[in-house]
């Protein structure tokens, strides 16, 4: 009671000075009243002298009138349940963002505030977008409104804490660059749109895509690489592509939704699966005609779900509810051939037509060849010849396939290496194929999946080095002049780019594998069980019989009998220096470039780590001369490893020369900083050192030698792993026999970096 | 238990166990056990390595003695350690010096996953020596011309980096465990669970599509003693679906899109 007296003659007083401040601002002053006759309804008498205070120092901001009656009116409408606490932390958000962004950033803050209230409905969540929209202020105050702009619709679909991840990662993400930042927030960044669909129902990929990859791969032992396909706006709709052995799946199936889409998307994978383990070779266009080519399209399709079928019965369960066509309606091409479409996979359906009835039976008929592909050309070509002798119309323009799980079967066709032959059957094959390749120009430009990865990835590459700035120069060694060259490299260090385009969605699961494994190990991330303790949380058996006996016998010592658990082996702080110079694209005989696995190798470790508690930065080099040696931080120790990082890691591209010995000077700087019980510094590189301004392949190794001792000598461990099947003479001649390791086999890279992780903690 | 003959008794194998043999890994072992040859079982987790070392165990009328290993497990677990009693202390025999006295088959299960100092216990036995030495108590055991030693590893999980060392792994031969193919397994699961071979041979189809996710969301697929509990369940009128969402399913994995991956599989295979 005495409490609630002196608060409430605390907020008598606090509003008398109020009043006292807004003298000569009638309007304020009446608003004021106005908002404290509401507030004193909501019961929070004794939150209302530090309201007051909160309006004094909105007023003091000097952010103009129209902010603090926009924050009046806020509080005029506060609602009686909620906490003014929460009211205060937006009238000060509103001060802070002011100061650093302007009075229009803070008066747009209220007015949004105002909107998305209901969703924040924790104080939680309120001070997460609180929080981080200071921080944008802070740091980008030009990117606030927009930020602002897009908070009620990212609340639409997810939460506070969505919102303030998805700011902090687009402060991190375009490296104190306010043209970048100012993409990111007007979402024309792609890591941006990922961010911000977080828990957005619209697309259904996105929801879907890691269960849809986990059943086709056991369904049908094919790993997927799945692919975006954005919604065009054209009238007609889109459908899977199986072009180039990617899955291409559309963003959402209009029509379908919630449950509906879940079962679409997965007939649409099995069904891509069926003609991926079935559709075993391309038919030649020849000379088809476009409703020739549908028709054997339509077969194909009969024919791989029925095989299918009959290692996988219950796949009809997933596909037969797509099949509506019905015996009635008009007998036009299109509508019969999902009539056909249907009674080719529902034994039950029955349908009268003759056409029909002949397709089926001629398919019954090649029962004992269905795993033979060419029957869907025979029996395909047979219907088709039908249908023209009907005179029935097709429209190749309009066509779709149906249902809407199949396929645009375009995969299935060879299209011959001239696709301008003047032919005119040609030029018909090719008019069919343009149903669906004609939205692909639209669809490049918003769906940067469809990019081809090489011009993604120069672009990113040319970009970086164009962004550079020097941070540091350092001396080279000349062994031939058995002197130092001051100052001799430059260090450009550059803000790694980011690409949303994940680059191997292998990796999460991979990552977590290592971890657990790893964790799963005594060594790494457990606790250690120390024995003979003199206290302890169990009873070390063998300690305690052992001094039981010794008492016996009558001598005495410590009774150290106790075991417990301690902290496992001390922490380490891990620099990951990449080789990103242009061998690094060079693909194995099986496609894969050394930098695919590096940055694999980064992912996973930099994941492992991370979860084990010590601390990992992952770094990258390349050189251009020695005036130019960039360098790029794609993950600094202190952050948490994620989508930002991936992005960046995806975003890395592969150019120019190898100067390691700056590489290594600038990294062990970096190290140098840390305090850690051991500090180690990780090189992975595809080849010797080399640059353009060095004609001796001599001098760069000497050099890169003296700084690998130099840093060894500091405290620093180093290692180096030479990736491919060169023989990396000199890599023992820098690193020392001990600390270089060889891995011929580009992909166990990630295997060779854990283990040498693991034995790091041991 | 002072009476060895007593003692040993208990780990015997009095009745035939059911092992449905894969290739020729019955004769294989048996020509290993003729010069007491260290023998390594290598394979995935429920594949039939107990049942085969039980098996083999009966063939060969001798007492097995099987220890599981654990982490927290040292080399006096294995080997023994001095317990007291009223009149002072006494030392008891861990599992592997019974059987080493005694002449039985010692089976290590998942030995990797002792400590390293177990590993080292086992060296001078599965050389020429066939010694146990006990350091502790001061002994040093000549092993019993009967005794074997038996240890199994699963290298799926163990991976780079928790394996043996290599002077343990060349001791021994090896033989390698995988699933058994469709038939054998759907013999398995059928006679096992006492089911239908129609039924078991769609468990078996449905592991065997799981299996494809090892290292992409599992660990390992279903295993053959997960398809034998589902069996059993379906036995008892669970339903195909219940029986496996609670014996493959839910225990494969936490991960939501994995396990609905595994019932995309049981769905359409059925
Ligand atoms: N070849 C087989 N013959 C008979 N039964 C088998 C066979 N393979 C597997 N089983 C069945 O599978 C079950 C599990 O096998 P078992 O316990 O031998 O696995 P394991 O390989 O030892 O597994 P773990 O590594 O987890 O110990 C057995 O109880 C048995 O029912
Ligand atoms: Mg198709």
């Amino acid at each position: 009671m005495a409490v609630a007296q002196i608060s409430s003659l605390d907020s008598f007083r606090s509003g008398r000075r109020l009043a006292a401040l807004l003298r000569g601002h009638d309007d304020l002053g009446a608003a004021v009243q106005a908002a404290r006759t509401a507030l004193h309804r909501t019961d929070q008498l004794d939150h209302l002298a530090a309201w007051d205070e909160a309006v004094h120092e909105l007023f003091a901001a000097n952010l103009g009138q129209a902010v603090v009656l926009g924050f009046l009116h806020l509080s005029e409408q506060w609602p009686a349940h909620r906490s003014i606490d929460d009211l205060i932390a937006i009238g000060r958000a509103a001060r802070d963002v002011g100061r650093n962004a302007g009075s229009r950033a803070a008066h747009a803050l209220l007015t949004e505030m105002s909107k998305v209230l209901p969703q924040l409905a924790s104080a939680g969540e309120l001070s997460a977008v609180l929080v981080a929209l200071g921080q944008l202020a802070d740091v980008g105050p030009e990117s606030v409104g927009l930020a602002l702009g897009r908070l009620g619709p990212l609340l639409a679909h997810a939460g506070g804490e969505d919102f303030s991840a998805w700011v902090s990662a687009g402060l991190r993400a375009s490296g104190g660059r306010a043209s970048r930042r100012r993409a990111y927030f007007a979402l024309d960044d792609p890591l941006s749109a990922r961010l911000f669909a977080v828990g957005r129902t619209g697309d259904d990929f996105a929801r879907l895509e890691k269960r849809l990859a986990a059943t086709m791969l056991a369904l049908w032992n094919r790993k997927p690489r799945f692919r975006k396909l954005a919604i065009a706006p054209t009238p007609v709709p889109r459908r899977t592509s199986l072009a180039a052995g990617l899955i291409g799946l559309p963003e959402t199936f209009p029509g379908f939704e919630g449950e509906a889409a879940d079962a679409v998307y997965l007939a649409a994978v099995a069904h891509a699966g069926a003609h991926l383990v079935h559709s075993t070779v391309r038919f030649p266009v020849g000379r088809l005609k476009a409703l020739q080519i549908a028709l054997v399209s339509l077969i194909e399709d009969a024919r791989v779900e029925t095989l299918a079928l009959r290692e996988m019965p219950g796949m009809r369960r997933l596909w037969l509810p797509f099949h509506s066509a019905t015996p009635s309606g008009q007998a036009t091409a299109a509508g019969l051939m999902t009539r056909l479409a249907r009674a080719l996979i529902d034994p039950d359906y029955q349908d009268p037509d003759a056409w029909v009835t002949k397709g089926r039976q001629l398919f019954a008929d090649a029962a004992g060849r269905w795993t033979d592909p060419a029957i869907s050309r025979e029996i395909g070509g047979l219907l088709g010849n039908d249908i023209g002798q009907m005179r029935l119309q097709f429209n190749a323009k309009s066509y779709v396939v149906e249902p809407a799980y199949r396929d645009d079967n375009l995969a299935l066709w060879d299209f011959g290496e001239q696709p301008d032959s003047p032919t005119e059957t040609i030029e018909l094959a090719v008019d069919s194929v343009r149903i669906e390749r004609r939205d692909d120009p639209s669809s490049q430009s918003t769906d940067d999946n469809a990019k081809p990865h090489e011009t993604l990835r120069a672009k990113a590459g040319a970009v970086t080095l164009l962004d550079g700035f020097p941070v540091a120069t350092y001396p080279e060694w000349d062994y031939a002049a058995r002197t130092e060259r001051a100052d001799w490299t430059t260090i450009l260090e550059a803000d790694a780019a980011t690409s949303a385009q994940p680059f191997d969605a292998s990796t999460d699961a991979e990552a977590m594998r290592w971890i657990t494994e790893l964790t799963r190990d005594a060594s790494i991330g457990r606790r250690v069980r120390q024995k003979g303790q003199r206290d302890g949380d169990a009873l070390d058996i063998d300690a305690a019989i052992a001094l039981t006996i010794e008492r016996r016998t009558g001598s005495i010592s410590e009774p150290r009998v106790y075991q417990r658990d301690a902290p496992g082996p001390r922490d380490l702080a891990i620099l990951l220096l990449l080789d990103l110079s242009q061998s690094t694209a060079d693909r194995d005989r099986r496609g894969r470039t050394v930098l695919d696995v590096e940055r694999k190798a980064a992912a996973i470790m930099a994941s492992a780590v991370d979860a084990a508690n010590d601390a990992i930065a992952v770094h990258g080099f390349s050189s251009d001369g020695r005036e130019r040696v960039r360098y790029v931080r794609i993950k600094d120790f202190e952050e948490p490893m994620d989508a930002v990082v991936r992005a960046r890691l995806a975003g890395l591209g592969s150019s120019h020369s190898t100067r390691l010995g700056a590489a290594l000077r600038h990294a062990g700087g970096y190290l140098a900083g840390r305090r850690a019980f051991r500090k180690v510094l990780l090189v992975l590189t595809d080849g010797e050192p080399s640059d353009v301004d060095v004609p001796d392949p001599q001098y760069l190794v000497e050099d890169a030698r003296r700084a690998a001792q130099q840093l060894r000598r500091r405290g620093t461990d180093i290692f180096a792993f030479g990736i491919g099947e060169d023989r990396f003479p000199q890599l023992d001649r820098i690193f020392g026999e001990r600390y270089a390791l060889r891995v011929p086999r580009i992909e166990v890279l990630p295997q060779r970096v854990m283990q040498l992780y693991a034995e790091l903690k041991k | 238990m002072s009476n060895p003959a007593l003692l040993l008794d208990q780990y015997r194998i009095r009745e035939e166990p059911y092992y449905r043999s894969l290739k020729d890994e019955v004769e294989l072992f048996g020509a290993a056990y003729a010069s007491r040859m260290p023998v390594m079982l290598k394979g995935p987790t429920g594949c039939g390595k107990t049942r085969f070392i039980e098996y083999m165990a009966w063939r060969l009328g001798r007492p097995l003695i099987t220890v599981a290993c654990h982490e927290d497990m040292t080399a006096a677990d294995l080997v023994g350690r001095w317990l007291l009693d009223a009149e002072g202390t006494v030392w008891s025999d861990g599992p592997l010096t019974t059987a080493v006295r005694l002449g039985a088959i010692c089976y290590l299960d998942e030995v990797v996953e002792a400590r390293q100092d177990t590993t080292v216990v086992i060296h001078p036995l599965t050389d020429d020596r066939r010694v146990l030495p006990l350091e502790k108590r001061g002994e040093l055991i000549h092993a019993h011309s009967d005794f074997q030693l038996v240890i199994s590893y699963n290298p799926g999980y163990q991976s780079a980096i928790k394996d043996l060392k290599e002077s343990t792994k060349q001791r021994f031969a090896a033989l390698d465990f995988g699933y058994p193919d469709r038939p054998a397994e759907t013999e398995v699961v059928s006679r096992e669970a006492g089911i239908e071979p129609d039924l078991a041979d769609l468990l078996v189809k449905i592991a065997q599509h799981s299996r494809n996710l090892k290292g992409q969301g599992l660990d390992e697929g279903a295993s053959t003693r997960m398809l034998v509990n589902a069996g059993r369940l379906i036995g008892c009128g669970i339903s195909l679906e219940k029986a496996c969402e609670t014996t493959i399913v839910v225990p494969l994995t936490d991960d939501a899109d994995t396990r609905n991956a595994l019932r995309d599989v049981i769905s359409a295979c059925a």
